[in-house]
């Protein structure tokens, strides 16, 4: 093993990552689905039980479907909380959203007020569309492609 | 140049360290995904994926995608630390040779010594 080897093999391990980061980049429809999770969760708490129930299943029952859809798009699964630079934009999505959901929670739910959550709702799709790009402009950047 | 520590032969051929590559940052990646990112043909891929199998870096598992059956690989936890010890590995060598002065630069400094 030497010098001329390692260079080469560290160029190999880098190229690997550039063309998968390029292979993993979603269509504006993906992060808009992502967006769409996040608004219908935070907005649920403007609507009576049956319906914020019926819109919380559906939420649950679109994440495997878009998994499936990732895997089957990109041969690939990439875990949103994967370590690296990519935590840091997950976590901070993940705490405004739950920030987000809180407030629609307390005014819809605790006060009836049924346009807060809906406007907050308006606001969480806005920001997991908006985090979602980010988030792989962030991966893209990090595997070098 | 003595083989650093955490150099790994397993992942030393450069389409096996491709394949840990894409498979440390995805959770799990298909088979021809992994073969498109390395080059590969599909018997030269097999080989490999069976070599990182044997090693316990990789585990494989099979599922029907629209009626077609697809190979799925993904890293073991072994696998993920041999491929991490192996990159700084190589890190550690590309760095310590970078840093190395070169014969010219050696004699240069032997002979100024010699003649202060």
């Amino acid at each position: 093993m030497d010098h001329s080897e390692a260079l080469s093999a560290l160029s190999a391990k880098r190229d690997a990552e550039a063309q998968m980061a390029r292979a993993a980049t979603c269509p504006p429809w993906r992060h808009a689905a992502f967006g769409l999770l996040m608004g219908g969760l935070v907005a649920s708490p403007a609507f009576g039980l049956a319906a914020r129930t019926g819109i919380l299943v559906l939420i649950l029952a679109c994440i495997p479907v878009i998994i499936h859809f990732d895997r089957k798009r990109m041969g690939m699964f990439i875990n949103g909380y994967r370590r690296g630079k990519t935590r840091v934009v997950a976590i901070g999505i993940l705490i405004v959203e739950l920030a987000l959901y809180v407030v629609s929670v307390v005014r819809g739910l605790g006060m009836g007020d049924h346009t807060t959550p809906l406007l907050l709702g308006v606001a969480g799709m806005l920001i997991g569309t908006i985090g979602s790009m980010l988030w792989q402009r962030v991966f893209v950047r990090e595997m070098g492609a | 140049m003595d083989v650093p520590t955490g150099f790994d032969a397993v992942l030393h051929p450069p389409a096996r360290l491709q394949i840990a590559a894409v498979l440390a940052q995805a959770q799990e990646a298909e088979f021809a995904l992994l073969r498109k990112v390395t080059g590969a043909s599909d018997s030269v891929m097999s080989k490999h994926l069976a070599a990182l199998v044997e090693a316990g870096y990789v585990s494989l598992r099979k599922a029907a995608t629209d009626g077609r059956q697809r190979t799925w690989a993904r890293l073991t936890p072994s696998g993920r630390t041999a491929f991490g010890r192996h990159v700084k590995a190589l890190e550690a060598l590309a760095a310590a040779v970078a840093s190395e002065p070169t014969e010219r630069q050696t004699a240069v400094v032997k002979n100024a010594r010699r003649t202060a």
